[in-house]
């Protein structure tokens, strides 16, 4: 079911023929230069295919928006959205130059822009018929007014289109993180800055579970408190649970794999006793940590858990659900975890520097 | 006059009586006048929002697109996707207004409508069971729709047929059915995580945002399928508002009548919301207005329809406008213009009694 | 039979007028129905025991009193003190509110599909929650318990005067069709607000579905007086509404003034309806269907119909909570779902199998 097929398409003959004859003569310059003119990427079963790197992008999500920091092309980002939490602090600097909204755009406010490539952390607004307003329409829709588009990987849909909840947790580790690192690398002629990224983030990481291992591993719980009184945990899907890993612990509610979050008895977390609670804080564009230090107070001093070991010994900190995204924030949270569940081990890399000095 | 159209019983009553065909249709010119003027304000919005949103498309752009012409993202914006947002706009709000005179006929209680006693809820399980459980989408969500509606259809008239189909039991199933959705649908919602069940919950107000061809096409089909059985029926649902004793008396079939009649609402419900989600308050209010602008004891059925598709293009409109760079969807902007303009009609009720 | 065929197009039954006279009910006689009610009174004792004593934490009959006795010193016995019993209390409360509620509605309406969820109560409640989350950040419940209270206050009232307007009063029809109208009203505003801001959003999502957990002690000491006098002001309102069930005619034959009626009628919904959506958020059906259930055991006669429900109303939704508790472990499904899954069939197996409606 086409969007009026048969007028849109002999609109389209003349530009291709246009856009053929552009690229006939842009590949004679393009040979005298080091870049390689039109290259093809395949992203969620999609080819993604590029005459020359995009340059006006939109990213939306905030693992797509610090993706695009960290390859070093912010200058090259036309507007942003829906963050959940601030940047990380390096790339601070590049977010404020750019735009940014609360709320992702209509699909007409979308093209209000002129984006050519949009490059998203989720793969909902790519829906088909828009579940709502928060979709721009499929890819293949956009790949026909000539915007290219990329989900980031671990998070790839069944098909184009859809909003798949059932992503096989299998299929979610570093790895895919540096296969996208690597092909938008490819895409946005930034290889060399890609392969930087990867190796500080592996090196970090390799950093960590060296000072932690052969350490006894405590037992955490990502803890979301509701409104509804009731309590939620990230069991063994979410990605939180690698994160853990490599921090040298152990995610206490591992076995419940039915979905990202799972809705929890307040008896069962005193059942399970973690040696420590993190929470999630989320959904504004300027929370940090501290603005978790609230749901931190109210675990804390709630009287029914205060003969849990984490309550006791103090071991409930603030947490970004940001953090546990599958995106370059990896090192970061997964540094800041193990300074938590072993602060003798690792201490936390001060805010604004990293390892490498990529600013 | 001429022999087609003759003067009616009273003078506010047109005869229609076309050769060769064995109906013929009493109208007042009341009826006529406004089922013109609401079509024609209808037909306007719905035209001047090709030109108006966050993309700059002038008059004279959109003229050219039509023609034709306009480059790959114009046409896109315009033909791929105002144009369908404003024709299955116009069909769906045609659509609900009309399921709803007819259930309000039938259950002669004018508080009735798809959304109350449960159709559109169950339209909307069957979609979002599609996006948030199977995830889904287009074709897959619609038929989702579909057969979440007439599921909840069936369930409500096989436990409130009883000796018949009667109004009340009816509302009363309708509901309880509604109800029990609405626990379902909001645990679905407590189920996903944030991002889906933004997107989950702004379908659930009822959205014209994204249309194709697809939902035209869906809404196109209804109202093609319907009307003309609507035609015919109508001169049931005027005995229907005489209450169940007095039909059965007069046509001796009333029962299998007034089931059709509810089938075919319920059809105009599911497909609408299948089209658009579950557009609250458009089944309820243009009838309701209707009723009040025009003398009692009419159905009111091709005023409703208009009024109803008036609303409906004009709400996403609004929608579309006051919120931009987003959008609000039409759902919410139906409730808001539609609430008060029903409050201020039931404040200024002449009758005590029926209907307020 | 001609003269009340034209008054047929209303929604008012005529049901409950035979009915009285009829004096139907599973249950005839007072000393049976009184018999039968302390059965019921002793169902729910068991009830209200099994909630302290069944959950994830092993409880027995002496780590209740220990709780109770002197401050607790075991996980155990702080559950029960600071998890058990509150729960346990919120459903007594909530229930008995919401039970005598719906039954005041229905009878000061005439009609049986009244409930707090039908004339605008919860719809209030919500949005001014929404309204305390968004613009005063208050995200606990002790913190919003007041504008719940405040909320479902105003639109009771609100509901009530839109009603009254133009001829006729408040005629059954028109508090429905006020009601009907003010929710869908109030529903719209609550989803504009809400979807503007996704952390509103994820906190909202989980407190309009009713749970028992989200109140402490502080909030329910608060709340329980209201909620006792607004049993109390129900109460001595029997004999009015027993008279309205005949018709606003003979009810005004009878010495009844109606307005003074149906004014302290709303005063107790208020606090009632009111109270309960503070503690517990909107739970559906207890207000609808509890009644019925209650008539259809002792009969139409408003001082049974009352005290029936005060007993079964909060039976049922300690049930309610306990399966939720219990059918999923680990896992828990807030006492909203439950209702509203299992309430319904109920509710439509009473329309369909009794004389709930005179047809």
């Amino acid at each position: 079911m086409g969007r009026f097929k048969p007028k849109t398409s002999l609109a389209v003959f003349p530009v291709v023929l246009a856009l053929l004859v552009v690229s006939a003569c842009a590949a004679d310059e393009k040979e005298t230069s080091a870049s390689t003119d039109v290259v093809t990427v395949e992203n969620c079963g999609i080819d993604v295919t590029v005459e020359k790197p995009p340059e006006r992008v939109y990213a939306a999500y905030q693992p797509a928006i610090e993706i695009a920091h960290a390859l070093g092309i912010s200058d090259r980002l036309i507007e942003t959205a829906f963050l959940d939490s601030q940047v990380l602090p390096e790339y601070a600097d590049a977010q404020d130059q750019v735009t940014y909204v609360e709320q992702l755009p209509t699909r007409e406010a979308l093209l209000a822009t002129e984006p050519d490539f949009v490059l998203s952390g989720y793969n909902n607004v790519f829906t088909e018929d828009g579940a709502g307003d928060e979709s721009f329409g499929t890819r293949a829709s956009l790949a026909d007014l000539g915007i290219q588009s990329w989900i980031l990987s671990p998070l790839c849909p069944s098909a184009d289109g859809l909003s798949d909840e059932a992503i096989d947790p299998a299929t979610v580790s570093v790895e895919t993180i540096y296969d996208d690192l690597r092909d938008l690398g490819v895409l946005f002629d930034v290889e060399d800055r890609a392969e930087e990224v990867i190796a500080d983030q592996q090196q970090r990481i390799a950093a960590v579970e060296q000072a932690v291992a052969g350490a006894d591993r405590p037992s955490v719980a990502i803890v979301l408190l509701d409104e509804g009184g009731g309590i939620r945990v990230a069991g063994g899907i979410d990605f939180g649970t690698q994160i853990i890993e490599h921090a040298g612990g152990v995610n206490a509610f591992a076995d419940l794999v039915e979905r990202r979050h799972v809705e929890i008895d307040l008896e069962e977390l005193i059942r399970r006793d973690p040696d420590v609670i993190v929470t999630s804080t989320c959904c504004d564009a300027s929370y940090t940590r501290e603005d978790g230090a609230a749901e931190v107070q109210t675990i804390l001093q709630n009287p029914a858990l205060a003969g849990m070991s984490a309550v006791r010994d103090g071991a409930v900190h603030p947490f970004l659900f940001a953090d546990r995204a599958a995106g370059v924030r990896i090192a970061h949270a997964i540094e800041l975890l193990a300074s938590l569940l072993h602060p003798d081990a690792v201490t936390p890399s001060q805010e604004g520097t990293s390892q490498d000095g990529t600013a | 006059m001429s022999s087609l159209v003759r003067r009616g019983p009273t003078p506010d009553m047109l005869l229609l009586d076309p050769r060769g065909v064995p109906v013929s249709f009493r109208l007042s010119r009341s009826a006529v006048l406004l089922t013109v003027v609401a079509a024609m304000a209808a037909v306007a919005v719905a035209t001047a929002s090709l030109t108006l949103g966050v993309y700059p498309i002038s008059v004279s752009d959109a003229i050219g697109i039509v023609g034709g012409g306009g480059s790959l993202i114009e046409r896109d914006v315009v033909l791929g996707d105002r144009l369908p947002r404003a024709l299955t706009g116009l069909g769906v709000g045609a659509a609900f207004a009309l399921s709803g005179a007819i259930l309000q006929r039938i259950a002669a209680n004018p508080l009735v409508s798809p959304d109350v006693i449960g159709i559109n809820s169950g339209a909307a399980m069957g979609a979002l069971t599609v996006l948030l459980v199977v995830g889904g989408g287009g074709l897959q969500l619609v038929t989702g729709a579909l057969a979440g509606a007439l599921l909840a259809a069936v369930m409500i008239v096989l436990i409130a047929y009883r000796r018949g189909l009667h109004g009340f039991r009816l509302v009363l199933v309708g509901i309880g059915v509604a109800a029990m959705l609405s626990s379902a649908i909001s645990y679905l919602l407590t189920r996903s995580d944030i991002h889906r069940a933004m997107s989950a919950a702004a379908w659930l107000t009822g959205s014209l945002a994204n249309r194709s061809s697809l939902h035209v096409t869906i809404i196109a089909l209804a109202l093609a399928v319907t009307v003309p059985a609507l035609v015919v029926g109508s001169r049931h649902l005027r005995l229907l508002e005489l209450g169940d004793d007095l039909t059965r008396t007069l046509t001796g079939a009333g029962q299998g009548r007034k089931v059709a009649l509810l089938l075919l609402a319920v059809v105009l419900a599911a497909m609408a919301t299948a089209a658009a989600g579950p557009i609250g308050f458009v089944a309820l209010v243009a009838p309701q207005i209707t009723r009040r602008l025009l003398a009692e004891r009419q159905v009111g059925l091709a005023p409703s329809a208009a009024v109803g598709a008036l609303l409906v293009v004009g709400a996403d409109l609004a929608g579309r406008l006051i919120f931009a760079p987003s959008e609000m969807p039409v759902g919410v902007l139906t409730a808001i213009l539609g609430a008060p303009a029903l409050l201020y009609l039931l404040a200024r009720a002449h009758r005590i009694g029926a209907a307020g | 039979m001609a003269a009340t065929a034209p008054e047929r197009p209303s929604d008012v039954p005529s049901a409950p007028a035979r009915a009285v006279v009829a004096g139907s009910g599973l249950l005839r006689g007072g000393w049976t129905r009184m018999l039968g009610l302390a059965v019921a009174v002793a169902l729910l004792v068991a009830v209200t025991l099994g909630s302290v004593l069944l959950g994830t934490l092993p409880v027995g009959l002496s780590d209740v009193v220990g709780a109770l006795t002197g401050p607790p010193d075991s996980d155990v016995e702080r559950a029960v003190r600071y998890i058990r019993i509150p729960r346990t209390a919120t459903g007594l409360l909530a229930g008995t509110a919401l039970g005598v509620a719906g039954a005041v509605m229905q009878g000061l309406t005439r009609n049986p599909l009244a409930g707090p969820g039908v004339l605008g109560v919860n719809a209030g409640a919500a949005l001014a929650v929404v309204l305390a989350m968004v613009g005063l950040g208050i995200t606990t419940a002790a913190g919003y318990v007041w504008f719940a209270f405040a909320g479902a206050a105003v639109a009771a009232v609100f509901v009530y005067l839109l009603g009254s307007l133009g001829l006729g009063g408040a005629t059954p029809v028109k508090l429905a069709l006020a009601g009907s109208a003010f929710t869908a009203l109030l529903g719209a505003i609550t989803t504009m607000i809400t979807l503007r801001d996704a952390s509103t959003m994820d906190d909202f999502r989980y407190w309009v579905v009713g749970s028992l957990t989200r109140s402490d002690g502080e909030a329910l000491t608060a709340v329980a007086p209201l909620i006792a006098v607004g049993v109390v002001v129900a109460a001595g309102l029997t004999r009015a509404l027993n008279a309205l069930a005949l018709g606003d005619d003979l009810a005004r034959s009878l010495g009844t003034r109606l307005w003074i009626d149906r004014t302290v009628g709303a005063l107790a919904v208020v606090l009632l309806a009111g109270g309960a959506t503070a503690i517990a958020g909107p739970i559906g059906f207890i207000g609808l269907v509890v009644p019925h259930v209650a008539r259809m055991v002792a009969g139409p006669d408003y001082r049974w119909v009352l005290a029936w429900t005060a007993v079964l109303a909060p039976t049922l939704l300690l049930v309610a909570d306990v399966l939720g508790r219990v059918l999923v472990r680990p896992e828990q499904l807030q006492v909203g779902i439950i209702t509203g899954l299992a309430g319904a069939p109920f509710f439509l197996y009473l329309v369909r199998n009794r004389k709930v409606v005179g047809t």
